[in-house]
């Protein structure tokens, strides 16, 4: 699908790190990151920039200005179900054409890893998948995995492959998929398959098999499940792969009031309480949506923010996790017996009656936007890899620009990026946000309130992996948005003298937690989704010298 | 009465419900706990006047899916009367605060818990300022 070839160069003890382009550019010091910037410019390392795959950051282009506008922002949904997931039925392309109609630039199907997915519906799929592609010119489309991870959650996973895709994916399916392989319980045991699975992928990119993986933890806190440590080790193995979890879950749908025609039922379809297998040391807020998002996310100073304060990129992003969409007349035809047989759902039929269905279509609702160099695989998966992201609900944001700098003349960098300042020097963020002009698929036209510039203090690591929260993370500043297409808003951070980071929160303003500007945790009973509307960026990390 | 406990070995829990209350039928307060250790899995504990099982120091952590008075918890009704109609000692709030007064709508389904030695029913804020018990019937899980 993609004609370049990479030829990767390792680590050998002789080549400096910021020479060395299979160390990515959030793992170089600063001092280093502008050592290789310089030789980038200078030629000296444009041949291997050229090959740098995916072990590297992802600006391979010859500039040192990081700024926005740098990037093409392509809008994508990494979470996408069809008729060859057990519990699902659309068709590829009625997915496919779905996301495009809600504005969609990249999409990645991910079906259940399942026996019968695994023996019949992988290669299926792929002939499905490539004729989407030959229909949708400029659209960048994916077959990933939903790997049943051991021991843990779901998780997206998808490669950047020259060749050989498909097989790819259904030997990984085979050789680590937690229902293929009855590894799904929580244990430590299983937890080192989880990890294995990580390093089996790594070994594929590093071989060259592949060009590039990614994994990314799907609705993390549904079963309170997936403890701390288990994120920090997938992070810690394998960094450029295992680079992040949904922000917020798909089925944000599920929650449409009766009255509405919905289900009334939970947000996210977070309706869980701790199981068999869940980590017992979460609070019980962590199995409800807040504002529609996880709680790993939305809390402040909750398990995000200690994952950040470690000085570590760990990124979020916001999908559909479509299987069946509200308000679709379509219906399953096939009873899951035949999938058993076959690994396929007939095509869906139609019912004529409007289903109450729990799921938005990709693009619709929740959609992850991800600043890429060129509209390319590589570009948009090296976008996701460095954290170059944000994500909004409900067409919030048409746009969002955020720069950071230093008073010393230093390159700018944006979202997901790193930039340093002298000791007592000021830092300077500088945010464009471009507010929606048109009506979202709700049939309004959401408006911003309100945007909250959060710093967090990098601490370092943690002594104990299974940390939750962090104490140093505030709002610095909230700015309220006046009339206008875009609101602009400035903060200077004056005599720095500690690390830290700063991301992006916005809201329509509509509802916060009693007494207070954060979110509401989720009501029972029934919330209108587009009545509750929130924006997330990732962080840009500031170091000091 | 003692507190008696089985480890059947149960990976799913209706099944641990099924067990216990097979080799428990007379007995009116019966739970479920989860055992992390090898696998994890449901072992049940129920409450008897003599019975030939290891008994159960600590019921710490058990969820009860049957106890005294939950036929009495159906509909709405407020807190003051729950605790007033059943076994459950007392109403925790989670993502929000209850009083005597906060109306709890069991939908017909309520599972409570010991947690700090009382038999505690955690509830979630619903819509209408009622408060629902965290534990769905049902609840989403793919």
């Amino acid at each position: 699908m993609h004609g370049h070839h990479h030829h990767h160069h390792h680590h050998d003890g002789d080549t400096p790190e910021y020479a060395d382009l299979s160390v990515p550019e959030r793992e170089l010091r600063p001092l280093d990151v502008s050592r290789r910037r310089f030789l980038r410019n200078a030629g000296l390392l444009g041949a291997a920039v050229a090959g740098g795959g995916a072990l590297t950051a992802g600006t391979a282009s010859a500039s040192t200005w990081d700024s926005p506008g740098r990037y093409q922002w392509l809008a994508g949904d990494h979470h996408i179900h069809t008729q060859y997931s057990n519990d699902a039925m659309y068709t590829v392309e009625q997915q496919v054409s779905g996301g495009v109609r809600n504005g969609l630039d990249w999409m990645v199907i991910t079906d259940h890893g399942y026996l019968a997915h695994e023996k019949y519906a992988v290669q299926q799929t792929y002939a499905d998948v490539l004729a989407s592609r030959r229909r949708h010119r400029g659209l960048l489309l994916w077959q990933g995995l939903e790997w049943n991870t051991p021991a843990a959650e779901h998780a997206t996973v998808f490669f950047d492959c020259t060749r050989d895709e498909a097989q790819m994916l259904q030997t990984f399916e085979q050789l680590f998929d937690g229902n293929v392989n009855g590894t799904n319980p929580s244990s430590p045991a299983n937890e080192a398959i989880a990890v294995q699975g990580l390093k089996w992928l790594d070994q594929q990119v590093r071989s060259g098999k592949i060009n590039s993986a990614l994994f990314l933890a799907n609705h993390p806190s549904r079963n309170g499940r997936l403890s701390p440590h288990e994120l920090r080790n997938w992070r810690d193995t394998a960094p450029h792969i295992a680079v992040g979890m949904e922000g917020s879950p798909g089925a944000q749908a599920d929650s449409t009031p009766v009255a509405l025609g919905g289900n009334g039922a939970a947000r996210g379809g977070y309706s869980n309480s701790p199981g068999v297998d869940s980590w017992p040391g979460y609070p019980l807020e962590l199995y409800r949506t807040h504002g529609g998002f996880d709680w790993m996310t939305a809390k402040l100073g909750g398990l995000w923010d200690s994952m950040l304060a470690e000085g570590k990129g760990w990124w979020i992003t916001s999908n559909s996790d479509s299987h069946r969409n509200f308000g679709d007349t379509l219906t399953n035809a096939s009873p899951d017996s035949d999938y058993n047989s076959t690994g396929k759902h007939l095509d869906p039929v139609d019912s004529g009656v409007r289903h109450s269905w729990a799921d938005f279509w990709p693009g619709q609702y929740s959609r992850t936007v991800v600043g890429a160099t060129d509209r390319s695989y590589r570009a948009v998966m090296d976008g996701i890899r460095n954290g170059r992201v944000w994500v909004a609900m409900g067409g919030l944001l048409a746009g969002l620009e955020v720069t950071v700098f230093s008073d010393e003349g230093g390159w700018p960098v944006t979202l997901g990026g790193r930039t340093s300042v002298r000791c007592g020097g000021n830092v300077t963020v500088l945010i464009v946000a471009r507010l929606a002009t048109r009506p979202n698929a709700g049939g309004s036209i959401p408006r911003l309130a309100r945007m909250d510039l959060i710093q967090g203090m990098v601490t370092g690591p943690v002594a104990d992996r299974d940390t939750f929260a962090t104490p140093s993370v505030k709002v610095a500043q909230s700015f309220d948005t006046r009339r206008g297409n875009v609101a602009v808003f400035q903060h200077t951070f004056r005599n720095v003298r500690d690390p830290f980071y700063v991301r992006l929160r916005g809201t329509d303003g509509n509802v916060h937690a009693d007494g207070s500007i954060e979110p509401r945790m989720d009501p029972a009973g029934g919330v209108d989704p587009w009545s509750d509307l929130w924006t997330y960026s990732n962080p840009i990390f500031v170091d000091v010298r | 009465m003692t507190l008696y406990t089985v480890d059947g070995g149960h990976r799913d829990r209706h099944e641990a419900e099924h067990f216990a209350l097979d080799l428990a039928p007379s007995a009116v307060l019966l739970c479920t706990h989860v055992v992390r250790e090898p696998s994890p899995h449901h072992a049940v504990s129920f409450e008897l006047a003599e019975a030939d099982f290891e008994e159960l120091r600590d019921p710490e952590g058990g969820r009860a899916f049957r106890f005294p008075g939950q036929d009495a918890l159906r509909g709405a009704l407020p807190v003051r009367d729950l605790v007033a109609s059943s076994a459950v000692d007392r109403v925790v709030g989670v993502g929000c605060t209850v009083t005597d007064d906060t109306v709890v709508d069991t939908r017909d389904y309520v599972r409570p818990v010991y947690a700090d030695g009382l038999l505690t029913l955690h509830v979630t804020p619903a819509s209408a300022g009622t408060v629902v018990p965290l534990e769905v019937e049902g609840g989403h899980v793919c």
